[in-house]
């Protein structure tokens, strides 16, 4: 008889564990204006980059008008949208690639922002929000996106520029560069083979091309799209053999399987390339630059326009954030400048001068960066001294 | 006396588990400065108390239902298909082929063309280490486990080249056309994919409890030489069973894609995934159909409720991952009391102490706990 009366000590312990919590119910108020809400991608919200960013920005906005933020991390985007509007929140910021439910309803069911006029809901990196004849679908939708070909074209320019000059800039003791012909290889390591990531690798191409072109000499791009974006082992073994096969420079597209290309680059005394955030110190003066993908100030601005009331002025737009918007862009080049040799100093200062004009040059159009993202086609035979043969 | 033994210590195998995990998984929730009580509150009410709660619980249950069932069944014959998840992604994959290809087809007629795709395709994968081990003797185990790896890596290939969507910024095939689409009941999450579930789910009731195949299946668990000898034809059993699983699994993995996803990504199936969900489902409910059935929709609102903690408290959802990882262990201890009779040799030595009459109880006692 001991077992049957254990077992019923058992289940009276848990109808009164769910009593209680019904107890609990209803005693929950919430605010009139719940504020602002974000939904992380699936990286997270200690992501050192994307989303940390953009929290950053909300916790800036916080700070300066007082309207509060809720982070969400979330596997069911449309439920969470859904949840969110519904409790509230007037700006919904989404960072996940997943837009059917919200923009074209799925399941017979109304868009998520037809359901939701009063909300405004934010997307990044695509703009599904138009038609195909270009009229806007939902006009309480804003699509954010970054000119980051424009940026990684930039860093491919610095690329051959300090590549070329490596002997003069850096103490020969702190590197460890492949000389010649040999050394004249770059890598780039991506994630996955998307559109969200050739847009990098593709502009980056360009700016290694362009000033290989200027000086005359001939490139090979390694490329290697499989990466994914969380095994920095694997990314350390594979910018390996990139480095062992010459490469003085890898680009690492990939999420946090660029910090084994960082602490792999500095085993071997050679460069590598950050992304998303300003990662220059992840091993300072091994990371040659870092990509930016600031989502930072989108969001702090369009919040700004939520509480002076502007957002009429964004919504039912396309956002589009150039290299003169400071939310993409490379690096100030602070940390790798401190390695630089006193005799390398004036080569330094004219290369610096070069990216200025590169910048330049890009804002008035005078170069034009292939934009995978938008779905511009890219065509690496015209690149004349850039071979990409595994591209 | 002893039929309500074993009832009652199969709900304390279940039960005792599930309340050991929340109970540890409270005191983390207190250690790290939030009340355990209002979380699981949150997560019980918006998941289980609430209309449009339940009606989501069970549209997520859909899927896991069929992957709890398609490992039951097999695990019951004593074969450990492991190949679930890659059935379900396969599946899945190609009836959202099947989906986006045709165009202007009347939406009964192309539902139930891309459900049969997926179970087709379960069926084929499956037919592989069923074959192998039926009549090569090759351990399933093994083929099964690394079969998913080919089939991650097979989508993967075709997502990223002939079947992706250019104008997505990210690996994904192109959306279903709205004639493949389950359309969502109630105003709720829910659509006619749960009853589909359910209508499997009492298919495969049938077939266990009553069906000469449901004989077959726990006499080949039990021993399978026996069952040979006794002149069934084992190999062609397991084959049959192995299919069952593969064309179960398949239609989850269709049924999902066209009642939550609609388009096939890469992390279609979650993590940790469709089929390794499962197969917590058919350990939580004893590999028989009401158990999977059960401890499926408690999965589902473990899963919906995760969702609601991140927007209603602060603490982060990977609590119930937490919860679940206590909850797997938990399950394997109750494993090792069953393989080495380490319950029964407690109870026994328990017993000695005491009366000669309260042993004779705790020996039948330890009779229900193997049932």
């Amino acid at each position: 008889m001991k077992r049957n009366r254990f077992m019923a000590a058992v289940s009276a312990a848990v109808t009164v564990i769910m009593l209680m919590s019904l107890l609990f119910t209803g005693c929950s108020s919430k605010p009139k204006d719940p504020g602002v809400a974000l939904i992380t991608s699936a990286a997270g919200a200690n992501d050192k980059g994307y989303n940390e960013s953009a929290i950053k920005g909300l916790e800036k906005a916080k700070q300066e008008f007082g309207i509060d933020y809720k982070v969400v991390e979330s596997t069911d985007i449309p439920g969470s949208l859904t949840q969110l509007a519904e409790a509230g929140y007037k700006v919904i910021f989404s960072l996940e690639y997943n837009f059917d439910a919200l923009i074209k309803g799925v399941g017979g069911n109304k868009p998520i922002a037809q359901q939701f006029p009063d909300t405004t809901f934010v997307i990044f990196n695509d703009n599904p929000n138009v038609n195909q004849d270009g009229t806007v679908i939902n006009k309480n939708v804003i699509s954010v996106l970054f000119d980051v070909h424009e940026a990684s074209f930039m860093a491919g320019a610095l690329s051959t520029l300090v590549n070329e000059n490596a002997k003069t800039l850096f103490s020969a003791q702190d590197y460890n560069f492949t000389q010649g012909d040999a050394g004249r290889k770059i890598g780039f390591i991506g994630g996955t083979k998307s559109n969200g990531i050739t847009v990098f690798s593709y502009g980056f191409a360009e700016g290694i091309n362009y000033e290989a072109e200027k000086m005359n000499v001939k490139y090979t791009y390694y490329s290697d799209y499989n990466a994914g974006f969380t095994d920095s082992a694997a990314g350390s073994t594979k910018a390996n053999t990139y480095y062992q096969d010459g490469a003085n420079i890898v680009y690492a597209v990939a999420g946090s399987v660029g910090d084994g290309v960082d602490s792999k680059a500095k085993e071997v005394k050679k460069l590598s390339i950050e992304v998303d955030a300003n990662k220059d110190n992840n091993q300072p003066g091994y990371v040659l630059t870092s990509v930016l993908k600031n989502t930072e100030v989108p969001v702090y601005e369009i919040i700004k326009h939520y509480k002076n009331n502007t957002l009429d002025g964004v919504k039912g737009k396309a956002l589009n954030y150039n290299l003169a918007s400071g939310a993409t862009g490379i690096t100030d080049l602070s940390v790798i400048e401190s390695k630089i040799a006193p005799e390398g100093k004036a080569k330094w200062n004219e290369i610096k001068n070069e990216l200025d004009s590169i910048s330049k040059k890009i804002a008035s159009g005078e170069i034009k960066v292939t934009n995978a993202q938008a779905g511009e086609a890219f065509d690496k035979t015209k690149l004349k001294n850039l071979s990409m043969p595994n591209d | 006396m002893k039929n309500k033994n074993v009832i009652l210590s199969n709900i304390y195998s279940v039960l005792l588990p599930v309340i050991i995990a929340l109970f540890i998984g409270g005191i983390i929730i207190a250690a790290i400065g939030e009340n355990p009580f209002l979380t699981y509150q949150v997560m019980i009410q918006k998941s289980l108390f609430s209309a449009k709660g339940i009606l989501k619980t069970l549209h997520f249950a859909a899927p896991l239902i069929l992957t709890g069932l398609a490992i039951a069944i097999t695990f019951k014959a004593n074969i450990f298909n492991m190949g679930v998840e890659g059935a379900a992604v396969l599946g899945a994959f190609f009836t959202g082929v099947v989906g986006f290809s045709l165009k202007g087809v009347n939406p009964v007629l192309h539902v139930t063309l891309c459900l049969l795709t997926g179970m087709l395709v379960g069926i084929i994968f499956t037919l592989i280490p069923a074959v192998l081990k039926a009549y090569f003797k090759v351990n399933e185990m093994v083929v099964t486990l690394m079969l998913n790896y080919v089939v991650a890596e097979v989508v993967k290939f075709l997502a990223q080249g002939i079947f992706k969507d250019p104008a997505s910024g990210y690996v994904s095939t192109y959306a279903i056309a709205e004639s493949a689409m389950f359309k969502k009941l109630f105003n709720s999450d829910l659509t006619l994919f749960f009853f589909i579930a359910l209508l499997v789910f009492g298919i495969l009731y049938v077939i266990f409890k009553k069906s000469k195949l449901g004989f077959e299946i726990t006499a080949i668990g039990k021993n399978p030489e026996f069952a040979e000898a006794a002149g069934m034809n084992v190999a062609k059993k397991i084959v049959v069973i192995m299919l069952i699983s593969g064309a179960v699994s398949g239609l989850a993995g269709a049924g999902f894609l066209m009642s939550e996803k609609y388009r096939f990504t890469l992390d279609f199936s979650g993590s940790p995934g469709l089929g390794w969900d499962g197969m917590l489902i058919a350990l939580l409910g004893n590999h028989s159909p009401i158990g999977v059935f059960v401890a499926s929709v408690f999965y589902a609102a473990l899963k919906t409720g995760s969702e609601y903690i991140g927007l209603f408290t602060n603490v982060p959802k990977d609590i119930v991952g937490v919860i679940q990882g206590i909850l797997i262990l938990c399950l394997s201890v109750k494993f090792v009391s069953r393989n080495t009779g380490l319950m029964g040799r407690w109870t026994q030595w328990l017993g000695k102490i005491r009366s000669k009459r309260e042993n004779a109880m705790s020996v039948d006692g330890r009779e229900g706990e193997q049932g």
